[in-house]
């Protein structure tokens, strides 16, 4: 018996390839903030503590930043789960059911994860460095666990085969206890992929923030200088007025740590130098050229094995175990002969292209010392590239995956065509409005 | 039926969604009321150059984005979490309905959000035209993301709709449209209101904001206060007016909500009350301790207004679309001509495996039953014919018995207007399989509601006194004395198990009470 029920399926309410078109797009758009706090975070943390003044910048900057954005990965995550829900339905709640509580432990990971970043970038405002180091390594194992059970549950999705063997391990009367689970290599290999092209994020993200969003301080000589000329620690114009006050009830009941005193003094004075006269933009460059290469080497190397190994390997998943599929119907029964290629020959080495121009790019560019703006929206459109190509073999696995038992390409249409263009003309208005509101922050946070 | 059951101990499912619901409603409603008076306070401040005030309510967006921001969309997205997990087949179809209601409402929430950072973080750095834009942009989109909301759970209670039913039309707009619709907003809208005014009465007296920047603070929320308490009845009285025929005799007949609405009356009574004794007659002494209590009796308020709107639908959990126990309004009179445990998935893998020990067992599959429930003539695409809505034939009609050749399944589809009397062989197993197999009875039809033996609305103790037969007899008619129970949607044969199931848990009856009703000499 077949454990996907396609015998009342819907129609679908808009055609397929608007549901795959939103359903990419919600997910490319949605991996970028996931990959800064998969990533980013425990790179920020590590250069809190161990950086040099502009790993220190960087560090706090992304720290400050993370609650944002931790706010619109939430919210473009809804994108692709909306869509999964309109097409994937069928697979989507049994594999969901199955693995329930498990399901419902992502949001009790997110949650505190998320207050605690907000306490991070507190902290880290505030001048702090171990604090903010333990409460965002809190944040980050969360939101590790989070990706994990993630990667496990889409995992499920695309393989029915294995639910009935779930069910009857996790199950109590027929009905499932929601305490199965699903951590195979392959799962691992997923999330590791994900990480890989995460790092390959931060490493733009280290460019872009330095070039667009970054402003130096007015120059009035190097930070050391600077801070030689104070000798109390509230004087220092960046450290904030709460922990000025801290610091001095501290002092006033000798309380206070020289350790804690040197870092209220100097906090804020290295951040645009590093040793030297080398600017922060120029030191992201620097930085972006090394980390790029651990971004490279995990994302092609786990990327090769799952696409020729696992998904395309002699061992593919396109031929279903014929037990799994007794009793369905005679178009869905026949698995197939041989296995099929399920991704397009030409997928993988036009993602690996988009990948390895987007390293190289960044290595030369750190070798002829080129930079700027025009540089780092060039390096975006080969990281889009990239994620965009990723985005779209992910699709075309989970479609063939799940193809023996929901073929969401033959399923008719039933279009909903007022509400889908009400709904477009409404995402043209939002977008512009936030862009007209992202323009007036821009300006306003330049002037 | 497509789906596998999730089995939550003593709770129920359904009861994670209610816990989740609630939570996220006390905060979401705050989002909006909330969102309008930021925009609403800051206007005014930057109008009339109080800086002061103005600082206050720098705080309290603060507050407000930590609370709103932070736990209001992981709640909103436990909602989601939760419905698919113990509604599948509801939320299947509210998506299928309201798909695009629900892609407007992300548009709307991804400006909520851009709007909430700007109008805080660029607090005293934007323009201040733009600083009150953002502000109103914010309070429009947090209010236009209730009434699209608002539409789709309305519709849950009446699908009937104001301009054409959405029964027969099958638009979303006439689903959009119903006749709830309208009340609904302007009730969500007034407790949006009041609940935000309750929200900053705490902030300002929990705060050291000084007595006079208290005061002024809580005047300045007297009228939100009112205007959201006058809306709130407005809609109520709405909300009464529409409700469909079965819901209002259910605010009458059963206990449990005349309960909860006499919390909601009394507890809105409460509110009104402390409004006029704090911060209308003397909004001097407004402190922590009355704010909270104003904060605990809308909890108490909004919590059981939530119990009865979800108590009230039933049986329907999609009013007359999705019955209480996730079947189809429309399959349940094929699937009680076929039984039940024969028309699911997963209820079918669990007689395939029980075929193992039982190899005469003879097993029907959804493969014979749905697709014949449905009208055999019907071409792929097209709507179906009394199936209350537009779902499909997603396979050509001749695939099951094409389906049974190749397998060797035995089809017998039943015919129109016939109860087929039930796989009786099944009565001929052993014990232990046989109230195994009620048990799976229980799961899948009566374990939305009830909890078995102990827990939420136990089920077995409900049995005590009970005969078998009457007990067969009652399941077989569950919807004739109590309208608010979905109808049996199994074969005879499956109401004998489960009749036996339920004895076998059910309680002895109390040794304090003596004899059972047909033995006493009452007339």
């Amino acid at each position: 018996m077949t454990p996907v029920d396609i015998y009342s399926l819907n129609g679908l309410p808009a055609p397929y390839w608007f549901i795959q078109l939103f359903k990419v797009l919600g997910f490319i758009l949605h991996s970028v903030p996931m990959h800064l706090w998969l990533a980013g975070l425990p790179l920020a943390l590590v250069l809190l503590l161990i950086g040099g003044g502009n790993g220190k910048t960087f560090a706090r900057r992304l720290l400050k930043q993370m609650p944002v954005v931790m706010a619109f990965g939430i919210n473009l995550g809804i994108v692709p789960l909306l869509f999964i829900q309109v097409a994937y339905y069928k697979v989507f709640y049994p594999a969901t059911i199955l693995m329930a509580w498990h399901w419902i432990g992502i949001l009790v990971l997110v949650l505190p994860a998320y207050y605690l970043l907000y306490i991070t970038s507190g902290l880290v405002d505030r001048g702090f460095k171990w604090r903010p180091a333990f409460s965002g390594a809190g944040a980050s194992l969360l939101l590790i666990g989070a990706g994990l059970i993630f990667a496990s549950a889409w995992s499920l999705m695309a393989s029915p085969e294995s639910w009935p063997e779930l069910w009857r391990a996790k199950s109590l009367a027929a009905a499932a206890t929601g305490l199965g689970t699903n951590w195979n290599p392959v799962v691992l290999l997923r999330f590791i992929s994900i990480c890989g092209l995460a790092i390959l994020t931060v490493t733009f993200w280290v460019l872009f923030d330095a070039h667009f969003l970054y402003v130096p301080k007015k120059d009035s000589g190097s930070g050391r200088q600077q801070q030689q000329q104070i000798s109390d620690f509230m004087e220092n114009p960046y450290l904030s007025r709460s922990r000025k006050k801290e610091l001095s009830k501290l002092r006033d009941r000798g309380k206070l740590t020289e350790e804690e005193e040197l870092e209220a003094l100097t906090y804020g004075f290295n951040d645009d130098d590093e040793a030297g006269a080398e600017g922060y933009p120029r030191w992201t460059l620097r930085f972006a050229s090394v980390l790029v290469w651990f971004g490279v080497c995990i994302t092609l190397g786990s990327l090769w094995l799952y696409y020729y190994k696992v998904i395309d390997g002699p061992e593919s998943v396109t031929s279903v175990p014929e037990a799994s599929m007794v009793n369905a119907p005679a178009r869905f029964a026949a698995p197939s002969a041989a296995p099929e290629r399920m991704i397009p020959v030409w997928i993988p080495p036009v993602t690996f292209t988009a990948v390895g121009l987007f390293a190289a790019v960044i290595i030369l560019a750190n070798l002829g010392k080129v930079g700027g703006k025009l540089f780092v929206a060039l390096l975006g459109l080969c990281l889009a590239a990239a994620l965009t190509f990723f985005a779209i073999t992910r699709q075309i696995i989970q479609n063939e995956q799940i193809k023996n038992y929901l073929d969401v390409r033959s399923i008719p249409e039933q279009m909903q065509l007022s509400p889908l263009l009400v709904f477009l003309l409404v995402f043209l208005f939002g977008a512009g409005l936030i862009f007209w509101m992202v323009a007036a922050m821009a300006k306003t946070a330049k002037r | 039926m497509s789906y596998p059951w999730w089995y939550v101990p003593s709770l129920t499912s359904p009861m994670v969604i209610a816990v989740v619901a609630i939570v996220h409603v006390l905060v979401s409603q705050y989002a909006v009321g909330g969102g309008f008076l930021l925009a609403l306070e800051n206007q005014y401040a930057l109008n009339n150059g109080d800086s002061e005030y103005r600082k206050y309510w720098k705080s309290h967006a603060k507050f407000f984005i930590l609370l709103t921001v932070v736990f209001g969309s992981i709640t909103g997205v436990g909602i989601w979490w939760t419905i698919g997990l113990a509604s599948p087949l509801a939320t299947e179809e509210l998506i299928r309905i309201f798909v695009f209601g629900w892609a407007i409402e992300w548009v709307f929430f991804s400006l909520e959000l851009v709007a909430a950072f700007g109008f805080f973080y660029f607090w005293d750095r934007l323009p201040k035209s733009t600083h009150k834009a953002m502000g109103w942009i914010y309070a429009g989109a947090a209010w236009i993301s209730l009434v699209l909301i608002t539409g789709i759970t309305a519709f849950m209670l009446n699908s009937r709709g104001i301009f054409g039913d959405w029964e027969t039309t099958g638009g979303f707009w006439y689903a959009f449209f119903n006749r709830q619709f309208i009340p609904q907003t302007l009730l969500r809208t007034g407790i949006s209101l009041l609940l935000a005014t309750v929200y900053i009465y705490m902030h300002i007296t929990w705060i050291d904001a000084g007595n006079a920047l208290r005061e002024k603070t809580v005047r300045r929320m007297r009228g939100p206060s009112i205007a959201g308490a006058l809306l709130m009845a407005a809609g109520a009285a709405g909300w009464f007016i529409f409700l469909p025929q079965s819901a209002r005799m259910m605010l009458e007949r059963a206990a449990v909500i005349n309960v909860f609405l006499g919390i909601f009356a009394a507890a809105s009574a409460a509110i009104v009350l402390l409004l006029i004794l704090g911060p209308f007659r003397a909004p001097q002494k407004m402190n922590f301790t009355s704010a909270l209590s104003l904060f605990f009796l809308a909890a108490a308020a909004i919590g059981s207004s939530e119990f009865i709107r979800e108590g009230i639908r039933k049986p329907y959990l999609v009013d007359q679309v999705v019955y209480g126990n996730q079947i189809m309004v429309a399959q349940s009179g094929p699937i009680s001509r076929s039984g039940f445990l024969n028309s699911g998935v997963w209820t079918g893998l669990y007689l395939r495996d029980l075929q193992e020990k039982y190899p005469s067992l003879r097993i029907y599959t959804p493969a014979n039953i749905l697709p014949g429930s449905r009208s055999q003539s019907t071409a792929v695409g097209a709507p179906v014919p009394g199936a209350g809505s537009s779902r499909l034939n997603a396979v050509s009609v001749g695939a099951p018995a094409a389906h049974a050749l190749q397998t060797g399944t035995v089809l017998d589809l039943p015919e129109e207007g016939s109860r087929r009397p039930g796989n009786e062989d099944w009565l001929r197993m052993g014990q232990e399989d046989q109230l195994a197999l009620g048990r799976v009875l229980f799961m899948h039809l009566c374990n939305d509601c009830h909890a078995a033996a102990h827990g939420y609305s136990a089920a077995a103790p409900q049995l005590t006194g009970k005969t078998e037969e009457e007990t067969v007899s009652f399941l077989k008619h569950l919807n004739r004395p109590g309208y608010f129970m979905p109808p049996w949607c199994g074969n005879d044969t499956e109401a004998t198990l489960l009749a036996r199931y339920l004895m076998s848990i059910r309680p002895e009856m109390p040794s304090n009470i003596t004899g059972r009703a047909e033995e006493s000499n009452l007339p």
